[in-house]
């Protein structure tokens, strides 16, 4: 809408959409399901639940596409849209918890990960997200959605700054934080994948060979 | 010390890679002389690599086609569940049906008394705040109000809302 605004690849898209074309929204849907469920997984476990509210995401999406305004990527506004989703989710659902549980739940998932790792197939991928995705979920929420859609989505800063509605340094500090809790929270994962996988943003580390 | 405080920050505002060079090189000749300061990189560095390694979980099948199959019917759970938004999209509805049993109780007294029954059930559903266990979904309710008001089974007010003898 904006004269001067970002190239948005979805923009033409994110027009018909707006005017009602169904089958334009669908495209959208197809392009983004993968990163808008994994995104819901991240931040939740579990299929089922990631399942329900990612379809809750693109439907909000699809309800609200006309006051999306273009100041930001589409994409950016859909991830807004999915943490907000989620996070109304998780908020009931928390209540619900400290209402009603006991406090076992907490040192359940530690015995599970325990298992987990001395587990002869530790490689496999299932496996591999699951102890990643528990690892997130030991975090305080804020610290969990920044660290996702940095590391696992591959936002940049400015794009979460927009999603989350906070300022660059509190992104930074989140992202800086939820790193070094997740060191201790991943330690198996780290020791074991010394030589795992260099395809990571060069980050920090880029600097010290110098 | 203090260096180290300043390259922790870099590390932090640098932590897509987009760290400006003049801050990059500045991070890099601290992390030359401080073994704390390379480990803490390092171990932001690691984690990152897990992270972005994270296999992705496939997209359950029939995912566009349930989407769809949502938006060609009405509201959402989310909607649904959020007793605000059905609490007060009645409340019209409630208010007009309430106006019309005040005006019938003015005719026969049969006719009033159904009227008046009636009337007691719609601002009834208009109140759903009033239910106990309401105050689970509203946010302004600290906690343990809300556990006193489950627990207890009736809704007890805040302090600031009103006067609680
Ligand atoms: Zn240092």
């Amino acid at each position: 809408m904006t004269p001067d605004t970002i190239l948005d690849p979805d923009a033409e898209l994110v027009r018909q959409a707006a005017q009602g074309d169904r089958h334009a929204f669908d495209v959208l849907v197809r392009r983004y399901e993968s990163q808008i469920f994994n995104l819901a997984r991240a931040m939740t476990r579990g299929d089922d639940e990631a399942d329900d509210l990612a379809q809750e995401a693109f439907v909000r999406a699809y309800r609200a596409i006309r006051s999306f305004r273009g100041d930001s990527l589409f994409r950016t506004w859909l991830y807004q849209v999915t943490v907000n989703v989620v996070r109304t989710h998780l908020s009931s659902r928390s209540r619900w918890r400290r209402l009603w549980s006991t406090p076992v739940e907490a040192g359940a998932d530690e015995d599970g990960d325990a298992a987990a790792l001395a587990t002869p197939g530790f490689e496999d991928d299932v496996v591999r997200r699951d102890t990643i995705d528990r690892a997130l979920a030991g975090l305080p929420e804020d610290l969990r959605v920044a660290v996702t859609l940095r590391d696992i989505q591959g936002l940049d800063y400015r794009e979460i700054a927009e999603t989350l509605q906070v300022p660059m340094g509190t992104v930074e500090s989140r992202i800086f934080r939820a790193r070094q809790r997740l060191r201790t929270l991943l330690a198996p994962l780290l020791g074991r994948g010394a030589g795992a996988p260099a395809l990571a943003r060069p980050a920090v580390a880029a600097g010290d060979e110098g | 010390m203090k260096g180290c405080d300043d390259a922790r920050t870099w590390m932090a505002r640098g932590g897509d890679g987009s760290l400006d060079e003049a801050l990059r090189l500045a991070l890099a000749a601290h992390l030359k002389s401080c073994a704390a300061c390379r480990d803490e990189a390092a171990g932001q560095g690691d984690v990152a690599s897990v992270l972005h390694a994270r296999p992705a979980a496939a997209v359950p099948p029939g995912f566009s086609a349930r989407v769809s199959a949502r938006l060609d019917r009405g509201a959402s759970w989310i909607e649904l569940a959020e007793w605000r938004t059905w609490t007060w999209r009645l409340v019209p509805v409630a208010a007009a049906l309430f106006l019309a049993a005040v005006l019938w109780s003015g005719g026969s007294a049969s006719r009033g008394q159904a009227a008046a029954s009636m009337s007691v059930a719609l601002v009834d559903t208009d109140g759903a705040r009033a239910a106990p266990e309401a105050v689970l979904w509203d946010s302004s309710i600290d906690e343990g109000l809300a556990l006193r008001t489950v627990l207890t089974g009736a809704r007890q007010t805040t302090p600031g809302e009103q006067r609680h003898d």
